[in-house]
């Protein structure tokens, strides 16, 4: 539906990261279009993580980035500036796997809440007028009914389940309305029932505020489930990337059309 | 061969699992499938005699327990294989010793010690030259194929799995799926899995026990329960299991029409 006649919103080209002699990734082209939910799919080992540090422009001392990053129609020579976050930052929400690193515990919820509205706002430079305010009330009680998260009650994170914590980093992420939001393995902290609620409430809120989803996993299945397209990352190259029905139905690569077959342990019926 | 009847564990003020009932003949394979917290985990570990039990019997073939010191002994002729395989291996052990330890009360001569841990290997289908290795040189998959392997040599009848593909990778997943179906099938073994995948659950089991908070809230054959559960919280679990890819079937833009 989005041809490729809209540049796309963020665009890695030949990123190639290495540590030590060690070559993590390797000259990846990778472009996330406006709107859309992109799938990083990859096993252990496969540089999704080091992929995803790279995009946030958090790599650790030692890794060396090359490549450049093009965001919103800026670009950045990642070899030469390492601090290409800034470019993305302010748009850009990740959502980490483990939600206790993504949440303070020594500060109640509600607290940690106000924080990223009042974040949101110093973001877009939004001035606090009465209809804004109304506005914004309304929206971020939107988010947290979708996500089926109520009163804070003055809570600490420990006293919230993974569960809900997981669903108020997602909460976080959407009502600061990023252009990207970044998931690292989703659903790996939730339980099938709440992940299934929480993944098509996060697409569904991300489509109708033209939000991209990046959603990183080792489960192809699920990737196809949500994806528009799913890019195919192993031992640091991107094998290939293509919409969701081309690589169910016509992988170009035989570790790709060896995914497609072991998903849902090779059963087929349909 | 194994009854469970009446099966329930409290810790202090709290009920755990509560009024378990269930069986499991020979060459069966048992899913054990739930929520985190829903007591999937409790139960092996009730079963394998690592948690008292409060209240209720288990019964292998003769061997019954029924009391909080009886079942702390466990039960006889049955093993475990753990989600981490490396943790599970004593990595200051080679790999011999891993598989052989089970053996050393045995009445076998070292030799025949020697040669079992040789078969066992070839059994889970990896390189005899491993067993001269520590847990730190082998691979997660392999490090899994051994648990598998110092668990039947011990020459179980019912083996105990808690999530033991979940730390692997898609294929490898597969690959040792298949080769527990195999040693099944030769050792006449019967399975009791905990697993949250419930793609592995339609594919390997014969019945399925469902949990929800300590208690069961269904047990049944596996083709009925993934046709049509019965309960509502079935019902809802099978639903986001067909939304997040687990099982095949359905799409999602039923269910995301924005």
């Amino acid at each position: 539906m989005k041809g490729k006649e809209f540049p796309p919103l963020l665009e890695l080209s030949s990123l190639t990261v290495t540590y030590g002699g060690q070559t993590l990734l390797d000259s990846i082209d990778l472009d996330v279009m406006s709107g859309e939910t992109l799938a990083v799919v990859g096993e252990s080992g496969a540089g999704k993580t080091t992929l995803l540090r790279s995009l946030l422009g958090v790599t650790a001392r030692g890794f060396s980035v090359s490549g450049s990053l093009t965001f919103d129609g800026q670009q950045q020579d990642l070899a030469l500036d390492q601090s290409y976050g800034s470019l993305t930052a302010n748009s850009l929400a990740y959502v980490p796997q483990n939600p206790s690193i993504g949440l303070d515990p020594l500060k109640r919820l509600q607290w940690q809440w106000r924080q990223a509205l009042r974040a949101m706002r110093t973001l877009k430079g939004t001035q606090s007028d009465k209809e804004q305010d109304i506005e914004d009330r309304r929206f971020s009680q939107h988010i947290l009914s979708q996500l089926n998260l109520k009163a804070f009650d003055k809570k600490f994170p420990h006293q919230w389940s993974r569960g809900m914590q997981q669903r108020l980093l997602l909460a976080f992420a959407l009502v600061a309305k990023p252009k990207i939001i970044i998931l690292d393995e989703p659903t790996s902290a939730l339980d099938p029932i709440v992940a299934a609620k929480a993944l098509v409430e996060v697409t569904k809120v991300a489509k109708e505020n033209n939000i991209s989803v990046i959603m990183v996993t080792h489960d192809l299945a699920l990737a196809t489930q949500f994806a528009d397209r799913v890019a195919v990352l192993s031992t640091g190259k991107l094998l290939e990337v293509g919409t969701t029905g081309e690589i169910l139905n016509s992988p170009a690569h035989p570790y790709t059309s060896n995914l497609v077959k072991h998903r849902h342990w090779g059963l087929d019926y349909a | 061969m194994l009854e469970v009847n009446n099966l329930s564990v409290r810790l202090q003020d709290q009920t755990l699992l509560e009024n378990i009932n269930f069986k499991l003949s020979r060459g069966e394979t048992l899913c054990i499938i739930g929520e985190s917290g829903s007591g999937k985990t409790t139960l092996l570990r009730a079963l394998l005699g690592l948690v008292p039990l409060s209240l209720g019997s288990v019964m292998l073939d003769r061997h019954v327990y029924q009391s909080p010191e009886q079942s702390q002994i466990g039960l006889p002729s049955t093993q475990i294989v753990m989600q981490d395989p490396i943790a599970a291996l004593n990595p200051r052990q080679k790999i011999k010793r891993s598989i052989a330890e089970s053996l050393y009360k045995s009445s076998l001569q070292a030799v025949e010690i020697d040669h079992a841990v040789l078969q066992a290997l070839r059994d889970v289908e990896l390189p005899e030259s491993l067993e001269n290795r520590y847990p730190a040189q082998i691979s997660l998959g392999q490090a899994q194929r051994i648990c598998i392997a110092r668990a039947i040599v011990a020459k179980p009848d019912i083996l105990f799995f808690d999530e033991p593909l979940s730390a692997l990778d898609a294929i490898i997943q597969k690959q040792i799926a298949q080769l527990l179906d195999r040693l099944k099938k030769q050792n006449d073994l019967s399975y009791i899995f905990v697993t949250h995948d419930l793609g592995f659950a339609r594919h390997y089991a014969d019945r399925i026990l469902l949990l929800n908070s300590g208690k069961v809230e269904e047990y049944q054959d596996v083709n009925l329960f993934f046709q049509g559960p019965e309960s509502i919280y079935g019902q809802e679990l099978l639903e986001a299991a067909y939304i997040l890819g687990s099982l095949p079937q359905k799409k999602t833009e039923e269910f995301r029409v924005a």
